[in-house]
C-alpha cells in the first residue's frame, strides 16, 4: 500500500507491505523499524529506535490532522480519490495519460493477478498497456471499448481478494 | 435559598454555574439558541427553553426572552455568567422587577461602576491610589497641557468610552501632545461614537493584579485574594496565575483592604474583582469587574471556595459564612485559556467540528469546558473553548504541571494555541516572574509555531497511513479499512418525525 502526503510544504510517501514476518514500513524509500499498536481506533502509540510516541490521527475532510504528543500535524492528500472511496491508489487502475480505451481486456467479478494486462490504452499513436497494480477482483469497470479518456481517469476498480484478517 | 435556577450564559460558565446549583440541589434552567441545541449546558440543566437564532442580540443578549424562559419554568433567580448580560444594569434592574432575584450586584452599584471615571471618583473618594490624570474631560488643550507637564511624561490619552486599545495614545513629550489629542479624539469619535478623552499617566511596565471580592447583604465585605493577569495578547488575557510573583503579604492585605473599600463605596454586592496596575512598588486602581471572572478558578483552587456557590448563598440573601481572618490563600494556581485560534495564521478564530478530544486530567488538574468529541466550533460566540488550571504547593510546581497537562491535551479539529502557551511557560522570563502586560510583545513578537521535526513528521506519516490501512497490529495481519460506515457518510441526521 502506498501513500502519499504533503507535509510543511513536502510531498512525502509512505508505503506498507504485508511480510510473511509483519509490516515494512518505508519512508521515502527508506526503510523503517518501528513498533507500532493502535490502541484505539485512530490513537497509536509507536515506538522508534528507544523512543516512544503517542498519536491520535483524524481524517477530516481532505486533510489528516495528527496530534503527536503535544503538537498537531496536518497532513494533505497531493490528489483527491477519484471516487472517495477508502484505500490506496493500488485499488483504481488510471489512465496515466489522455487517450482512446482501445481494449477492455476484463469483465466485473473478474479475478485478476498482479501485473496481468487488464485494458490497451492507444494514445499519442501507441498502444500502451494497462496493468493491475496488484492481484483483485475487478469491482466495477467505468468505461467501454472507444471512450476517450482524461490522464488520471478511473478505468476501473479493484477490491480486495478475501484472503487477509 | 431559592428553588430554581435559570443560567442566562452558555459554553463553559454555563457548565460551570450548573455543576454547583445541581450540587447544591437547585433546580437548574437552561437556555440557548438554536446553535447550541445539543450544547453540554443544555443536556445538565433540569430544564431548557430555547430563546432564538444563534446571533447574541437575538438570544443571550434578550433581556426579554430570557426573563419570560425563566417565569415559564417557574425560575426565582437568574446567574448570568460572565460577558453577555453580566454587568448590563437594565438586565438587572428588568429581573429585580419581574421578581427574580439577579446573581449579582444591585443594579445601580453595576452603573456606578460600569461608568470608568465614575468608578475612578469612587476610587478617588475613598483615598485609593489612581493613576495620575485628569479627570474634567473638555477638549480644552491648554487644560491637558498643563496636567500633562503635572503628571509628568509619558502621559496616555484614553476614550472614556472605550475599550481595546482604540482611542488610546502615548505622548512622550509636550511637542506630541496637540497630536495625540488630536488622533485620540477622532479615533474614538470613529470608534465609539463619543470623542470624549482623559489623560492619565503612562505607566511603561504595568503588571495587571486583580483583587478578588466578595459582599453579602449584611454590610460583610471581604477579600480572597489576588490574580496577576500580566500576560495578555491585543488586551486579551491568556494566562493568569495567583499569588502574583512580585506580591508580599502587606501588599496584600492593603490592595485587598482598598478593593473592599471601593466595593463598599459603591455599594457593591455579591462576587466582584477591582483591577490595579502595579509597577515598581506602586498600584493604581483601573476599574471594576462587576461579575464572576473568567479566571475565577485560580482564587477557587488557592482559597478552597466554590465562587459560585458563595455566589448563590449571598444572592439568596445569607451572610459570608467566614470572616476575613479566616481566609488564608496558600500553595499556587495558574490558568491558561484554550482558545479556538489558529497561531499560524495570525491567531484568526478556528472553527471547526473537534474530531478528537481528550481533555487533561491528574492531581492538581481541572479542565473547565464545555466540549464533546463530535461537536462543532461555531463563529458566533467568544472563542473560549476551555480552560486549564493547575494548582501546586509552589509555582514552580504549578508551571510544571501546566507543561504536562498541557502536552497531554488532544484535540483535533480545531486549531489551538498550545504550542504558544508551552513556549511561555518555558520561558526564562516567565520562569523568574519578570511579567507585565507588554510580556508578549518583549518576547514573542516575532513567534511562529514550531516545526515539527523530521522525526515528528515521520510518525505523523507512518500513522496517517496506518489508519488509512485499518492496521490493528504494526507488526501483525494488515487487513484492508473497512468501508466507511453509514454514520460516516450520511453526516448529520435526525430521528424521522422531529
Amino acid at each position: 500500500m502506498k501513500s502519499e502526503y504533503i507535509i510543511e510544504g513536502n510531498l512525502r510517501r509512505v508505503t506498507l507491505e504485508k511480510t510473511r514476518g509483519g509490516v515494512q514500513i518505508t519512508v521515502d524509500g527508506n526503510p523503517r523499524s518501528i513498533h507500532c499498536e493502535e490502541m484505539t481506533s485512530g490513537h497509536f502509540v509507536i515506538e522508534k529506535d528507544g523512543a516512544k510516541f503517542r498519536l491520535v490521527v483524524r481524517e477530516i475532510g481532505d486533510r489528516t490532522h495528527v496530534w503527536v504528543d503535544g503538537q498537531t500535524v496536518v497532513l494533505e492528500r497531493p490528489k483527491p480519490e477519484a471516487f472517495g472511496i477508502v484505500g490506496s491508489s493500488d485499488s483504481h487502475l488510471t489512465a496515466p495519460m489522455p487517450g482512446t480505451l482501445r481494449k477492455l481486456l476484463v469483465t466485473e467479478g473478474q479475478i485478476v493477478e498482479p501485473k496481468q494486462t487488464v485494458a490497451i490504452l492507444e494514445a499519442m499513436k501507441m498502444e500502451h498497456n494497462l496493468r493491475a497494480p496488484r492481484a483483485g477482483k475487478v469491482a466495477k469497470v467505468f468505461y467501454k471499448e472507444g471512450d476517450v479518456l482524461e490522464a488520471d481517469a478511473t478505468v476501473l476498480d479493484l477490491e480486495p481478494l478475501e484472503e487477509e484478517g | 435559598m431559592f428553588k430554581k435556577l435559570l443560567v442566562a450564559n452558555r459554553g463553559e460558565i454555563a457548565v460551570r454555574v450548573l455543576r454547583t446549583a445541581r450540587e447544591m440541589g437547585i433546580a437548574t434552567v437552561a437556555v440557548y439558541s438554536q446553535a447550541d441545541r445539543k450544547s453540554p449546558h443544555v443536556e445538565m440543566a433540569d430544564e431548557a427553553v430555547e430563546i432564538g437564532p444563534p446571533p447574541p442580540i437575538e438570544s443571550y443578549l434578550n433581556i426579554e426572552r430570557i426573563i419570560r424562559a425563566a417565569q415559564a419554568t417557574g425560575a426565582e433567580a437568574i446567574h448570568p455568567g460572565y460577558g453577555f448580560l453580566a454587568e448590563n444594569a437594565s438586565f438587572a434592574k428588568a429581573c429585580t422587577e419581574a421578581g427574580l432575584i439577579f446573581v449579582g450586584p444591585p443594579a445601580d452599584a453595576l452603573r456606578r461602576v460600569g461608568d470608568k471615571l465614575e468608578a475612578r471618583q469612587l476610587a478617588l473618594s475613598v483615598g485609593a491610589p489612581v493613576i495620575p490624570g485628569m479627570i474634567a474631560v473638555q477638549p480644552d488643550v491648554s487644560a491637558f497641557k498643563k496636567e500633562a507637564q503635572k503628571i509628568g511624561y509619558p502621559v496616555l490619552i484614553k476614550a472614556t468610552a472605550g475599550g481595546g486599545g482604540k482611542g488610546m495614545r502615548v505622548v512622550s513629550s509636550p511637542a506630541d501632545l496637540n497630536a495625540g489629542l488630536e488622533a485620540a479624539m477622532h479615533e474614538s469619535q470613529t470608534a465609539f461614537g463619543d470623542a470624549t478623552v482623559y489623560l492619565e499617566k503612562y505607566i511603561a511596565e504595568p503588571r495587571h493584579i486583580e483583587m478578588q471580592i466578595l459582599c453579602d447583604e449584611h454590610e460583610n465585605a471581604v477579600w480572597l485574594g489576588e490574580r496577576e493577569c500580566s500576560i495578555q495578547r491585543r488586551h486579551q488575557k491568556i494566562i493568569e496565575e495567583s499569588p502574583s510573583p512580585v506580591m508580599t503579604p502587606k501588599l496584600r492585605e492593603t490592595m485587598g483592604q482598598t478593593a473592599v473599600m471601593i466595593a463598599k463605596a459603591a455599594g457593591y454586592r455579591n462576587a466582584g474583582t477591582v483591577e490595579f496596575l502595579y509597577e515598581k512598588g506602586n498600584y493604581y486602581f483601573l476599574e471594576v469587574n462587576a461579575r464572576l471572572q473568567v479566571e475565577h478558578p485560580v482564587t477557587e483552587l488557592c482559597t478552597g471556595l466554590d465562587l459560585v456557590a458563595l455566589q448563590l448563598q449571598i444572592a439568596s440573601g445569607e451572610p459570608i459564612p467566614f470572616t476575613q481572618e479566616q481566609v488564608q490563600p496558600r500553595g499556587h494556581a495558574i490558568e491558561c485559556r484554550i482558545y479556538a485560534e489558529d497561531a499560524a495564521k495570525d491567531f484568526l478564530p478556528s472553527s471547526g467540528v473537534i474530531a478528537a478530544l481528550r481533555e487533561p486530567q491528574g492531581p492538581g488538574v481541572r479542565c473547565d469546558s464545555s466540549l464533546r468529541e463530535g461537536m462543532e466550533i461555531s463563529v458566533h460566540y467568544d472563542p473560549i473553548l476551555s480552560k486549564v488550571i493547575t494548582y501546586g504547593e509552589s509555582r514552580d510546581e504549578a508551571i510544571r504541571r501546566m507543561r504536562r497537562a498541557l502536552s497531554d491535551y488532544v484535540i483535533l479539529g480545531v486549531a489551538t494555541p498550545i504550542s504558544l502557551l508551552l513556549d511561555i511557560l518555558r520561558h526564562p522570563a516567565f520562569l523568574s516572574g519578570e511579567l507585565s502586560t507588554h510580556f508578549l510583545d518583549h518576547h514573542f513578537a516575532d513567534w511562529k509555531p514550531p516545526r515539527p521535526s523530521e522525526t515528528v513528521q515521520e510518525m505523523a506519516l507512518i500513522a496517517a497511513t496506518l489508519a488509512r490501512a485499518g492496521t490493528r497490529r504494526g507488526d501483525g495481519a494488515l487487513s484492508p479499512k473497512a468501508r466507511p460506515t453509514p454514520w460516516q457518510t450520511i453526516g448529520h441526521w435526525e430521528i424521522a418525525g422531529s
